[in-house]
């Protein structure tokens, strides 16, 4: 099965994310440039890796969510290809119109770089396998405080929050300032998934924490459906 | 079935008969009137020395750059042009005090302005036109924000080109009129005439004066005056550069959105001594300039869609569009 690992200019997560999903039985990744976009159409899911798109100039992921390659990408997901984005992937599906809401600066005002728990919650994405679960993730961004005007437009389609290592969701588990806690969310139909934790940098032992790999098997199995 | 003569709109001095296909025939005839139409003559060969005079000014105005209604001259009393909807404010630009102005803040006459002067007023005979503010213009929805934008920067640049244009003719450019009409789309273009109607006009050396303050003051020769302006202007060479426009976007988070910039910069505000600030909120200002108005059609529609799918989140930030 072929994974498209999206890189934009400025995209930094690429290699990493390339690494972990080739570490995964039968899966071939395949780096997609803007210049060869047209790959998008030759792959079954596609990933959209962190970084700073564009130099995250006027808004993270505005500028990413202008171009070629997203109409590409827009159209795969009507088709319902498997689509899972970290971090600014995230950002840019959320300016692409992709995932409902904004990721606002931290409230914190600072960079953030540590190790979370996320709590997996009810829901109907190709997450919803690992419901209930608390994983150890890293997160690493400045933009992260995830925003709507209306609370339950992302409560609606929540896929994970911050919470304790026991999974209870509480303020002080809260990074970034994000409604209810909540670190990612999926589309209407729940083939889109989009997080600011990286489940690629939580692969392999020496990461500190594998627990991403569950992430990631469920977004390859949506994948093999 | 609408008679031809409903899409006739009889003015004081002009005629406008919408062609119903985008554009319309103006009429110049030969009424000279002033205060608010209470002196009225008719004058052989005024309608066609105002006709002419406007086509050229209005073509000098194309060629920098600045977009008219005018389309092509048909006969000597008639223009086609563009079919617009006028805005009811017109803008006057004065480089040197005169008229209403001197009587409204007892300013001597011949006062030269380090900076042109813009101002605006009603269409409104019944009122006798009176000086609006730009803020009553904005209260009452004669204009938007951006129109008002628009009218200011563009009055001043039709000042530029004109200013330079008579002064090569040999004359100074007091003040002058132009009225503002909106396509469907929402465009913008100079619109009307200008004319010896419409200006003050006086010659360099002498200050004589060759516009329709000789009609006002009855100091007579009218026609040959507005000829001797035409004529002035037509035995000089000038070729307008065009100017870029700039566009001054504003981007500012909308209320109740979570600003955790602006909360930095608050305490830091707070800490720099002014302790009574309430909120500070931090947006962005961009600024775009382009090449010229008239290479870049429908500009207006374009830079909307771009500031609300790009520029803007709508979400979180309203923006607002000037131009400078």
């Amino acid at each position: 099965m072929k994974i498209g690992v999206v890189r934009f200019p400025g995209t930094n997560n690429e290699h990493e994310t390339i690494r972990a999903l080739a570490s995964f039985d039968g899966v071939t990744p395949v780096l997609i440039d803007v210049w060869n976009h047209e790959l998008v159409n030759q792959v079954d899911g596609l990933y959209l890796p962190g970084g700073f798109s564009y130099g995250d100039f006027l808004r993270a992921g505005a500028i990413a969510a202008t171009t070629e390659t997203m109409q590409l990408i827009k159209e795969k997901a009507k088709e319902g290809t498997p689509i899972l984005s970290i971090c600014n992937g995230f950002q840019v599906t959320t300016e692409s119109s992709l995932l409902e809401g904004v990721l606002l600066p931290n409230n914190t005002t600072r960079f953030v770089c540590k190790f979370i728990h996320l709590r997996i919650e009810t829901n109907d994405s190709y997450l919803s396998g690992l419901e209930g679960q608390v994983l150890k993730l890293p997160i690493a961004h400045f933009e992260g405080n995830l925003w709507h005007p209306s609370s339950n437009e992302l409560e609606k389609y929540a896929v994970a929050r911050y919470s304790d290592e026991k999974g209870d969701v509480l303020p002080q588990s809260n990074p970034n300032g994000s409604l209810g806690n909540i670190a990612g969310i999926s589309n209407e139909t729940g083939v889109i998934v989009g997080m600011m934790p990286h489940p690629e940098r939580a692969v392999f032992p020496y990461q500190g924490s594998t627990d991403g790999r569950l992430i990631i098997n469920s977004f390859l199995e949506a994948v093999k459906c | 079935m609408v008679g031809a003569s409903e899409s006739i709109y009889e003015g004081k001095v002009k005629s406008v008969e919408d062609l119903g296909d985008g554009t319309a025939i103006m009429h110049f005839r030969n009424d000279i009137t002033a205060g608010d139409g209470v002196k009225h003559e008719m004058l052989e060969g005024k309608g066609a020395i105002n006709c002419k005079t406007t086509a050229m000014i209005f073509e000098k105005l194309e060629a920098a750059g600045i977009p008219t209604h005018f389309i092509k001259q048909l006969d000597s009393n008639k223009l086609l042009v563009k079919s617009l909807k006028i805005l009811p404010v017109e803008v006057v630009v004065r480089n040197i005090a005169a008229g209403s102005f001197c009587r409204r803040y007892g300013v001597q006459q011949g006062t030269t302005f380090d900076k042109p002067l813009v101002e605006f007023f009603l269409k409104d005979d019944a009122l006798h036109d009176p000086l609006i503010m730009k803020s009553t213009i904005l209260n009452l929805g004669l204009a938007s924000k951006l129109e008002i934008s628009w009218m200011e920067s563009f009055a001043l640049r039709v000042n530029e080109v004109l200013r330079d244009f008579f002064r090569k003719a040999g004359m100074l450019l007091v003040d002058f009129k132009i009225e503002i009409g909106k396509d469907f789309e929402g465009n913008l273009f100079v619109a009307d005439e200008i004319s010896g109607d419409s200006m003050r006009v006086w010659d360099v050396e002498t200050l004589e004066i060759l516009d329709k303050d000789r009609f006002r003051k009855d100091l007579g020769n009218v026609i040959e005056s507005y000829t001797e302006i035409y004529d002035r202007l037509n035995n000089v060479v000038f070729n307008p550069s065009s100017q870029p426009m700039a566009l001054q976007i504003e981007i500012m988070p909308k209320a109740d959105v979570p600003n955790p910039a602006g909360d930095v910069v608050k305490r830091a505000i707070v800490n720099m001594g002014l302790t009574a600030t309430e909120a500070v909120s931090v947006g962005k200002s961009i600024l775009i300039t382009l090449t010229n108005e008239m290479a870049e059609k429908n500009w207006l529609k374009k830079v909307n869609e771009i500031c609300k799918n790009f520029l803007a989140n709508p979400l979180i930030e309203d923006f607002s569009i000037e131009v400078q």
